[in-house]
């Protein structure tokens, strides 16, 4: 979360500021991937690249704090993600060869990035086995930092409904946690 | 004492519905244990970004400077402006780059647009006004627009004043007003006549020896004349007061008014409504109900107050004739 800055960052971006876009893009870009990989993980990096996009273009026009911006880009991702998951099932496309993982080019630091990568992947392996309407309230309220009401309104559900939700998907966490004696 | 011990689920949760809050808020101080290995999870999906989730910032920034929003970050930005015309220059900020470019599009496709459409309506009209011409008749629907046009005119030729078929009447000025009589022609009369006959033959002659489009303008300033002489803007009825005096223009073209009940159209007269007669009508060609030739009614029946109807001359009228006044 930006904090007390957004204001004047949004101000400076919506002026042009690439600095304050910059910004921005790096506070909300990797919450966004996460929750896009958790919930279809094979679209996230395009459904990012359109969303981005659609936020762009509607960024002159925006007013309202942080909790705003990010319900209004989270909810501009999950329209995205539906609008890829239609158009996918009306034109399936085959996917090329797999690529072998000794021809993935591997970078100097490639060890270390998976070892800072691999908690945050366990968990997210870990929240990919909650029911989806669980998956997607958890990481809505924790990875997106939104409130109950904002994730309501962007899931279409009450309130109470996303409160619950969230708790039972908590539960399961826990449940899940405790027997398989997963470590992070 | 109980029969039996409790399942090892019941009793008191390890953690309640405020604990989930806390956990979920991102609070890891006073976590039950049961929690703590959820608050753990969280805590690394809150965790910062691995290069792999910054890759595309590039392609955002790209975005962000393609619709026109990256100006500000750039170097020098406002000094492409100076060179921009006064006319086309574009408003500083984050617009600019569209305001520099669509009007430009949308002009240039207006004007590609328009100029083959414009064209072609000229084309199409003088298509139009030269069948009229020469057919002297519209065929179809178009004869009833053409009757349409001159409403008043027919009304003035179908009744008289004592409701017979009429004999011309006089229109004696551009106001329309009707008159039954009109006084001697005078020198003025006759000088208005020429100058209609000239504005008549000038106007018309175009259509005979098309010289482009460039004499349009010509056309436009001596249609306007013609509408100022005549008191009427319709094409119809400036073509039937011209009609005299183009004929030897169009040969083959009929005069106005062959074979239908058509106003004779007349230049001047000033006579008295009440008198019930039919003065000066200029020798303007006129065509009875029924007549059955091209020639025209040179007079009416004077003092009588009706007109000749059906008694249409065989002979060609003649603008300067004169009527008699009682």
């Amino acid at each position: 979360m930006v904090g007390e800055d957004f204001a004047a960052l949004l101000a400076a971006s919506q002026g042009g500021s690439e600095q304050a876009f910059s910004v921005l893009w790096r506070d909300v870009n990797p919450a966004l991937l996460r929750y896009l990989r958790v919930v279809a993980a094979e679209h996230a990096e395009d459904v990012a690249a359109e969303t981005w996009v659609q936020v762009v273009r509607g960024l002159p026009k925006f007013t309202g704090d942080e909790t705003a911006w990010r319900a209004w880009l989270f909810t501009t991702a999950r329209r995205r993600l539906l609008d890829q998951v239609r158009l996918r099932r009306r034109h399936p496309s085959e996917p090329l060869d797999e690529i072998s993982p000794t021809d993935i080019p591997r970078t100097a630091a490639a060890e270390q990035v998976a070892m800072d990568n691999m908690a945050t992947e366990s968990a997210m392996a870990l929240l990919s086995k909650l029911p989806e309407q669980q998956a997607e309230v958890v990481f809505l309220r924790v990875v997106a930092g939104l409130d109950t009401e904002a994730v309501a309104e962007i899931l279409g559900r009450s309130p109470g409904a996303v409160r619950v939700a969230a708790h039972r998907g908590l539960k399961k966490l826990a449940t899940l946690l405790s027997g398989a004696g997963v470590t992070l | 004492m109980p029969d039996s011990l409790p399942p090892p689920g019941w009793g008191l949760a390890p953690f309640d519905e405020r604990d989930l809050d806390a956990v979920l808020s991102g609070a890891t101080a006073d976590v039950p244990v049961a929690l703590r290995p959820v608050a753990d999870a969280l805590a690394a999906l809150r965790a910062g970004p691995v290069p792999a989730e910054l890759h595309g910032e590039a392609d955002a920034m790209a975005e962000f400077r393609a619709l026109g929003l990256g100006q500000a970050g750039r170097p020098a930005p406002t000094m492409l402006l100076k060179a921009v015309p006064d006319g086309s220059r574009a408003r500083p900020g984050r617009r600019s780059a569209r305001h520099r470019v669509r009007p430009a599009r949308r002009d240039s496709l207006r004007r590609a647009t328009l100029r083959p459409a414009v064209l072609s309506a000229v084309a199409a009209a003088a298509v139009i006004v030269l069948a009229v011409l020469v057919t002297g008749n519209f065929a179809g629907p178009l004869r009833a627009i053409a009757h349409r046009a001159g409403p008043s005119a027919g009304a003035s030729l179908s009744r008289g004043s004592t409701g017979q078929p009429a004999a011309p009447r006089v229109e004696a000025s551009s106001a329309g007003r009707e008159t039954t009589a009109a006084p001697p022609a005078t020198q003025s009369t006759a000088s208005a006549q020429t100058v209609l006959s000239n504005t008549c033959r000038a106007y018309y002659s175009y259509y005979k020896h098309p010289e482009g489009l460039s004499y349009w303008a010509t056309q436009l300033s001596l249609w306007d004349q013609l509408t100022k002489l005549v008191g009427t803007d319709n094409w119809f009825k400036v073509y039937r007061y011209c009609a005299p005096y183009v004929k030897d223009l169009f040969p083959g073209a009929p005069v106005a008014g062959q074979g239908q009940a058509r106003p004779a159209p007349v230049y001047s007269g000033q006579g008295n409504k009440d008198n019930g007669s039919l003065g000066q009508q200029g020798g303007a060609p006129a065509n009875s109900g029924n007549g059955s030739g091209n020639g025209t009614v040179s007079s009416g029946q004077p003092g009588s107050g009706q007109a000749s109807s059906g008694q249409a001359s065989s002979g060609q009228g003649d603008p300067s004739g004169s009527g008699s006044n009682p």
